[in-house]
């Protein structure tokens, strides 16, 4: 169909997202891309992008994107392609097409540093189930909990667990106690402005409080968020820190386990950070483990449906997404599926509540911490 | 200038419905009269009153004084104030009471300008001072946690507007003289405010219920098995704020301090937090019964009986057991 | 095509109730360690308004009675999309009731005049007296309409509001300039464009008045001018629970619970 060129969007986006030019419409991003169909495929998005013609249309969608990041890992020339749909998403945000519930998120991480609404009486409860088992007077690592920790008992487990295993590896554990969002959802849903005001907060109320060398997030969003705008002090997942200390034999692991896993690669640790083999390499130190893997793993991960702010707005694709993973895990006929990200977790976690399989969800400490028991 | 004597109380009705805590106050306002020899005068506003009349001169007025008129058959902030008015500047009571619902609470608004007039809004008690015969009311603020004792220092009529299930409603052995008052045609004119559709459907007054199933965050919104449990115990279903602002339940059956107070028997509730504005919604409840998957919750600290297990898990148990284990 | 002057919507800030600390040895309300916030109820009344502006036009102009530091919170208004903000700010107002309150804030929109309407919260999640609304329509002698959830449409003199009453709701066709009172959680609060944040933060001033610009006397006003008075403050206790765990699988539960309560 014939159309008219928009210089000067296409200019402006350009500016922007510089390896926009150097997309050639393979459609390697739309194949891999876990949401497209009718409505969505990034790869005429990208080419609308190239021509400057995005339209209201565009702005609609552009929300169901989850960030996976699978796109761009695996894309030739390595086109910024996240990037641009964060673009796009600050341009629906002018336009005033975007879901209102992105309101309510940011108006809860404005008010509350947190995007589900979490109280100072929830902080407090929280950091009340910690204050025996943490040491902030001189720690060597110091965890960064997800905020979606805050409210849910499960992943405070998860907590737990990476405390007790640290320690066995005879490290002191502190805890970042002010308890905030990192961002990540303000970032993602196109929210510059309001992000860089409230990661320079957070970043004076980390570094004023945070007295060791390393922090340690069980989210690779915090990871991924923290990574850019701390300075100063190393962050690492948890997945980099025991695979670290496993090598270096601090951390070992004797008891047996007579049991097949999957994992599931958060997306925010596979391919956007490509940590892909530290996981693998902690599972399998378990003496008798058996770890076989999905149909979409690594960089093809498929992604859990939380990122991108999916969580947070329920789009009609996360919790597609999440049904899709498990049915994956299912497949490869293990016991149990692993993960290593807080949202991760939570989705897979919530698809096995509804779909209600055999098969246990556990986050990769959580299941350590259970092999090593005491 | 005669003086200011008598409780005046306002007894709500909408299109021939009478608001049931307006007889909590006139029953409260009984027992001040007897004890500080006031008269009690119940008003009532409104059109083919003659049923809710009757019902209400049985609830401690000495007195019931009735307008009844077509432009009042419907609550109309306009027509209400100024039929208000007219009474009060004729009868002059040192005292006006009112329930403390949405449209009361809109009337005494402006009436305690009107008058420049003392309000305490939605008090959890209301006496006389024993010296200086001032009114004396406790009010809830800050989410309901704190409670003031409120005092007041100017202005007759002094008013109030009451919670409703603050008081219990008791029929008295007297009968009100009931006065029937035409008001002035010009009182009634040049309204405002215009009526132009209503729709209403009859609501449980929770209340007064006996027993009430509370439904929290933690259903998710799905209130089936809820409402089949419910339904088996003889309850009521009420709803914490969550989930009336997801909008699938009418605030109506919302618990807390900005929704209904409880005052039943036995209550479960499931899948709540229990955060400090719901725990006043049912702090004056008998029995408590909490589910939550949480063992940290602080519905915990708030219960009598404290369940840590899936809410739905233990609904599908209890309808079995319920239904004779089928 | 029918267009709106002045829209008028006031602002309180309010400590978030679950922060605020009592103090049972002096028996006073601590709010110094709780984090302030719009009031909810007003940031629902906001939105309307604004909803109301792109519809029929007008200036939204947010009005609040408080201390100096709550400026930065009607900034937050103005980046939400109104177009100005004024501050009734004075130390005489210290200890005012609803009906001062209410009077300062008539006087102020007398003073801002050439008014549609005037859009409040239903209540404050504080004193929640939601006295105020009818008190300021009471003061300028016009008609007000609260718990109004929607706008249906606005005519030439009146606007038309859906207002919930117990068991549903009423539609009603009110003269303008009239005072709504909006319910909490009606709708969605726009989140404010930073940039214009920013802009605000910089160039824009609030107008500031103090009770001489409103014609207002130190008797008229706060303590002095109050017609209630707080005479005692405490703590509501709730009463001492069981707090009787029962565990179990949900049938052994189940079974010990209608034996308990005696449901069957």
């Amino acid at each position: 169909m014939p159309v008219t060129v928009n210089f000067g969007l296409r200019e402006e986006l350009l500016k922007i997202v510089p390896t926009l030019s150097l997309c050639y419409q393979c459609g390697t991003c739309s194949t891999y891309c876990p949401i497209t169909d009718e409505s969505y495929n990034i790869r005429l998005i990208v080419k609308k992008a190239q021509l400057g013609i995005v339209d209201p249309k565009d702005y609609k969608v552009i929300w169901d994107c989850v960030t996976c990041g699978t796109c761009q890992t695996l894309c030739p020339n390595n086109v910024e392609i996240v990037n641009l749909v964060e673009v796009i998403r600050t341009m629906a945000m002018k336009s005033k097409v975007f879901p209102t519930k992105i309101n309510e998120i940011l108006w809860k991480i404005y008010e509350n540093q947190n995007p589900w609404g979490y109280t100072v009486t929830d902080k407090r409860r929280f950091l009340a189930q910690f204050s025996g088992l943490i040491n902030n007077e001189n720690p060597d690592v110091v965890i960064y909990p997800c905020c979606l920790s805050i409210g849910d008992p499960r992943v405070q487990k998860h907590i737990k667990a990476l405390i007790r295993v640290l320690t066995k590896a005879g490290l002191k554990v502190g805890m970042y106690t002010g308890l905030s969002c990192c961002g990540d959802i303000i970032e993602h849903t196109g929210n510059k402005v309001f992000y860089e005001e409230y990661t320079a907060k957070l970043r004076d109320s980390i570094m004023s409080s945070v007295k060791a060398p390393v922090i340690v997030t069980l989210s690779p969003h915090c990871e991924y968020s923290l990574k850019k705008y701390l300075k100063g002090v190393k962050v690492v997942h948890y997945v980099e820190l025991l695979d670290e200390l496993i090598r270096s034999g601090k951390l070992k692991i004797d008891k047996k386990a007579d049991i097949t896993v999957t994992y599931h690669d958060p997306c925010y640790l596979s391919k956007h950070q490509r940590i892909i083999e530290e996981p693998r390499r902690v599972i399998t130190s378990v003496p008798g483990v058996r770890l076989v893997e999905m149909a979409h793993s690594r960089e093809k991960s498929l992604c859990c449906g939380a990122g991108g702010g999916g969580i947070a707005l329920e789009t009609r694709v996360s919790t597609d997404l999440s049904k899709r993973r498990l049915k994956e895990a299912i497949d490869t006929g293990a016991s149990i599926v692993l993960t290593a990200c807080t949202y991760c977790f939570r989705m897979l976690e919530d698809a096995n509540k509804v779909v209600k399989t055999n098969m246990k969800v556990m986050d990769l400490v959580e299941f350590l911490d259970s092999i090593m028991g005491d | 200038m005669s003086e200011w004597r008598g409780i005046f109380v306002f007894i709500e009705q909408d299109n021939g419905e009478l608001e049931r805590a307006s007889l909590e106050v006139l029953t409260r306002a009984g027992e001040l009269g007897r004890r500080f020899n006031e008269d009690v005068l119940g008003v009532l506003l409104g059109h083919e009153l003659r049923d809710m009349a009757k019902e209400s001169s049985r609830y401690g007025a000495d007195k019931l004084i009735i307008v009844d008129h077509p432009d009042l058959r419907h609550y109309n902030s306009d027509a209400y104030t100024e039929v208000m008015t007219y009474l009060v500047n004729k009868y002059r009571p040192r005292y006006l009471l009112l329930p403390a619902t949405r449209n009361s609470r809109d009337l005494a608004g402006r009436l305690a300008v009107r008058f420049r007039a003392c309000l305490s809004a939605h008090v959890i008690m209301v006496d006389i001072d024993e010296k200086d015969r001032k009114l004396v009311t406790a009010v809830p603020g800050f989410g309901g946690n704190i409670v003031a004792t409120v005092v007041c220092t100017g202005g007759k009529p002094e008013m109030a507007t009451v919670s409703p299930g603050t008081y219990e409603a008791r029929l008295s052995d007297k009968e009100a003289t009931v006065i029937e008052e035409a008001v002035p045609e010009d009182v009634l004119k040049g309204h405002r405010i215009e009526l132009v559709e209503k729709k209403t459907s009859p609501m449980p007054d929770l209340s007064r219920a006996e027993k009430v199933v509370v439904a929290g965050l933690g259903t998710g919104g799905d209130l089936e098995l809820i409402r089949e449990f419910a339904n088996l115990i003889g309850a009521a279903v009420g709803v914490t704020r969550p989930l009336a602002d997801m909008g699938i339940i009418p605030r109506d059956y919302q618990i807390g301090t900005t929704g209904i107070s409880l005052r039943a028997k036995t209550v479960f509730v499931f899948g709540a937090s229990g955060a400090p504005h719901f725990i006043y919604g049912i702090r004056d409840c008998g029995t408590i019964v909490a589910v939550n998957t949480d063992r940290e919750a602080p519905i915990f600290e708030n219960c009598d009986y404290c369940i840590v297990a899936d809410l739905f898990d233990l609904l599908k148990a209890l309808i079995k057991e319920l239904r004779g284990g089928k | 095509m029918v267009s709106l002057r002045n829209i008028i919507v006031t602002m309180k800030v309010t400590p978030k109730p679950e922060e605020i600390r009592f103090d049972p040895v002096t028996k006073t309300v601590d709010r110094s360690k709780a984090t302030n916030e719009i009031n909810p109820a007003d940031k629902n009344a906001l939105e309307l308004a604004l909803q109301l502006k792109e519809k029929f036009g007008g200036r939204v102009i947010i009005l609040s009675m408080g201390p100096q530091f709550w400026d930065q919170f009607l900034k937050m208004g103005i980046a939400m999309g109104a177009d100005d903000a004024v501050l009734i700010s004075d130390k005489a107002l210290g200890g005012s009731d609803a009906f001062v309150t209410s009077r300062v804030l008539a006087a102020a929109i007398k003073k801002i005049g050439d008014y549609s309407v005037i859009i409040t919260g239903e209540e404050s999640e504080d004193g929640s007296t939601g006295q105020v609304p009818p008190g300021i329509a009471e003061w300028l002698g016009i008609p007000a309409v609260t718990y109004v959830s929607q706008v249906i449409d606005v005519t030439e003199d009146s606007i038309i509001v859906k207002r919930t009453i117990k068991g549903g709701y009423e539609i009603v066709k009110v003269k303008m300039p009239t005072v709504i009172s909006v319910e909490l959680g009606v709708n969605t609060p726009r989140f404010p464009d930073f940039e214009r944040l920013q802009w605000a933060q910089s160039q824009f001033k609030t107008t500031v008045w103090g009770i001489k610009d409103l014609s207002l006397t130190e008797d008229e006003v706060g303590f002095k001018g109050s017609l209630t008075a707080v005479t005692e403050l405490r703590e509501l206790r709730p009463r001492e629970r069981l707090r009787q765990f029962i565990e179990g699988s949900p049938e052994d539960i189940a079974k010990e619970l209608i034996k308990r309560l005696g449901l069957k």
